[in-house]
């Protein structure tokens, strides 16, 4: 009983040319959402209404089974937004707005409310996996019921603040970016007109190398995949300190097809919610693609393998 | 054949306990946590009841036997003292052939470390704000800290669905077992008292400046709490290799979206009615087979109605007990599915059913009357939990006594 992606939607970060980081140009809702219930949502429970519901458009399903979230810091900007009222204000007379939008779940449950979609729905925050356990959770559900139609995605949001707090702890050095973005998935257990197949995940969440290098071989072996017909997505951000060793990892393979995709995305907790819709929109723009093997992770911290196949 | 899920062992702090003795010493009594708060730093704590954990962050440490330095969140403290409780009871260690997953919910995660950065950062962005109070902000530190210290480390994640988040870790957590991923699951969850929270709920106008009176007519909102609880989930597979035994099943799980509205509940409790159904049917149980419902039971206008509307469409046939144990906790926000999934864990295994003496007068509509005082040797055989959180997430979770 295989696990299929029937359709992408995603909000794609730009390298701005003032800014050296990834942010999401300006994007239009109206067709989900009516404009004076969405003014007074935050950025990011709007870049999830736009990739989420897209992904719906997408697959032709309008109220999904079940919607499965994954965010590495949530509903950022309200949760900051709201801690400076509690200092502005002195603790008095606060607006709840902020406070209520900051609940990390508010992307699902804003897409629940917007699909009518009743069934199971769930949030993952855990960093570097948030959307991978989003992905992996939907992905044993359908395995469970193959008629079921489940939103699957990640998503981040950069502010201001993560930026300075990056800075001073050397988030991101040499030539890693951070970046935001948003990819979603619409997963059935239905192979006709499903994109690429979902074949195996596996979620590392301890940051061992020696590990993460016997995890990535296991993946291999247990999928025979063959390194010479499957296009590589790496995790490579542009810091030595993170890529060197998985380079290294990657030099006992010899793979004649490799996808850089923080090159495009820049480096957040959820790029590889990114990284597998470039992926799964590779099936469709070169038909040619047999597989595609995902290795993400977010810095040096946790890590994960996605094996996608064609249909 | 799907594999049954059992609960082998459980761990809890709150504001009535460190440890499940004392905790089922408080609720015999009927003692509750509501108390002049030491730790959190807000003014509104002399406004309104707030159930605090009775240790410092340095206390916490003391009893979990970790470094400050490493757990520096209450958060991650409170779900250290907890975990480390219930991985003792399990016998969980390291290096043994048996793969574990550690699965917590949390709502604010490390704010209460993080609030505090940001009164000097946000004047200072360079230089304000001492940088250790940020790194352990998000959701997912606590679970990867405290998945290391009990060895627990094959797979580990952190849900944040507001008020049902460590309810839905004891579902996600039997799905994995399910299918095999790993032998063994530690869920539930942790949420510490933050200024963020109690400045939260009071914007929303919820708070009750007197100890809260779930499902009484009378009642005003919610006493906010913190705390932690997890249970080490196996399979009579996994029971075969670590030699547990069970103190009762998990037999019934459900986890719906209301779709309703951000925080409000339908007035007839829609939500709460699919969850509670949806756990039944999942149970392969009537309604008539649950024996107590520990309730969600915030002392919130509106949750208490809706809630009650529900509970009373599902049990038409007969009521069975129900209580909120919130009255005694506090609401302790992602925390709370996990500490009253425990609370019924042990609820079977003392042979108790929770009481509430505060309670008065039933809500007009919906009539009904919680267990007054804390019933002592009354053996139950199914409890059923709720936990309804903001964005519209419904959990609910069934124990069966074996």
């Amino acid at each position: 009983m295989g696990v299929y992606i029937k359709s992408t939607g995603a909000l794609m970060p730009e390298k701005s040319e003032a800014e050296s980081v990834f942010k999401c140009a300006k994007f239009d809702i109206k067709e989900f959402i009516d404009p004076k219930e969405y003014r007074r949502l935050g950025t990011i429970i709007r870049s999830g209404i736009f990739a989420g519901m897209t992904a719906l458009k997408n697959s032709g399903i309008q109220k999904p089974d079940a919607i499965v979230v994954g965010t590495g810091l949530g509903c950022l900007t309200d949760t900051i937004k709201f801690i400076a009222s509690i200092k502005q204000h002195n603790e008095e007379n606060l607006n709840p707005s902020p406070f209520i939008y900051s609940t990390h779940n508010t992307v699902g449950g804003t897409i629940s409310i917007l699909t009518g979609c009743t069934g199971y729905n769930s949030t993952f925050v855990h960093r570097g996996l948030s959307f991978e356990s989003a992905l992996f959770e939907s992905f044993l559900m359908i395995k469970e019921d193959s008629e079921l139609s489940i939103l699957a995605g990640g998503i981040d949001e950069l502010t201001d603040e993560y930026l300075a707090v990056g800075e001073r702890i050397g988030l991101y050095r040499e030539n890693s970016v951070p970046g935001e973005g948003a990819g979603f998935f619409v997963l059935t257990g239905k192979k006709e007109n499903a994109i690429a197949e979902i074949v195996d995940i596996k979620l590392l969440p301890m940051f061992d190398k020696v590990k993460v290098m016997n995890s990535f071989r296991q993946f291999i072996e247990n999928n025979s995949i063959n390194p010479a017909k499957t296009v590589l997505f790496t995790p490579f951000n542009g810091d030595s300190e993170c890529d060197n060793w998985k380079k290294d990892v990657l030099r006992s393979h010899k793979w004649e097809n490799i996808v850089s995709p923080k090159e495009s995305t820049g480096e957040f907790m959820t790029a590889g919610a990114i990284s597998a819709v470039l992926a799964a929109e590779r099936f469709v723009s070169e038909p040619q693609t047999k597989e595609i093997l995902i290795w993400n992770s977010f810095l040096n911290m946790e890590n994960a393998f996605i094996l996608l196949r064609s249909t | 054949m799907v594999a049954k899920i059992y609960i082998t062992a459980v761990g809890i702090i709150s504001s009535i306990g460190s440890g499940c003795d004392q905790t089922v010493q408080s609720i015999i009594e009927g003692k509750g946590g509501q108390t002049e708060t030491k730790f959190v730093d807000s003014k509104l704590s002399r406004s309104f009841p707030l159930c605090e954990v009775p240790f410092s962050n340095d206390q916490l440490a003391e009893i979990a036997g970790v470094s400050r330095d490493e757990f520096r969140t209450r958060c991650s403290l409170l779900a250290a003292v907890a975990a480390k409780e219930a991985a003792a009871n399990g016998n969980i260690r390291a290096n043994e052939n048996i793969s574990t997953a550690f699965i917590c919910g949390t709502t604010v995660g490390g704010m209460d470390r993080s609030e505090i950065f940001y009164r000097d950062f946000s004047e200072d962005h360079q230089n304000g704000g001492d940088i250790n109070d940020v790194i352990c902000h998000d959701c997912g530190d606590t679970a990867h800290k405290v998945a290391s210290l009990i060895n627990a480390t094959d797979f580990v994640s952190t849900i944040s669905t507001a008020c049902s988040s460590s309810a839905n870790s004891f579902i996600t957590g039997a799905r994995l077992l399910q299918h095999g991923i790993v032998d063994r699951v530690v869920a539930g969850g942790s949420d510490a008292l933050t200024y963020f929270t109690v400045n939260g709920f009071n914007s929303l106008r919820i708070h009750d400046s007197e100890p809260c009176r779930p499902l009484d007519a009378s009642r005003k909102g919610l006493n906010l709490g913190e705390g932690a609880a997890f249970a080490v989930l196996e399979t009579e597979a996994t029971m075969k290799k670590t030699g547990n035994k069970p103190i009762c099943e998990l037999s019934g799980w459900h986890n719906c979206a209301e779709a309703y509205h951000q925080t409000a509940s339908s007035p007839e409790g829609r939500g709460a009615y699919f969850a509670m159904t949806g756990a039944l049917k999942k149970a392969n149980m009537s309604p008539e087979d649950i024996d107590y419902i520990n309730l969600h039971g915030t002392g919130t206008d509106n949750n208490d109605a809706s809630e009650s509307a529900a509970v009373v469409k599902v049990f038409k046939e007969k009521m069975p007990l129900l209580s909120s144990t919130k009255t005694l906790t506090g609401h302790t926000l992602g925390a709370s599915g996990g500490i009253e999934a425990v609370i019924s864990v042990l609820s079977i295994r003392e042979n108790i059913v929770p009481g509430d003496k505060r309670f008065k007068t039933p809500i007009a509509e919906t009539g009904l009357k919680p267990v007054a005082e804390t019933l002592i040797n009354r053996q139950v055989i199914n409890i059923m939990s709720n936990s309804f959180g903001f964005g519209g997430n419904n959990s609910c979770l069934i124990f069966t006594r074996l």
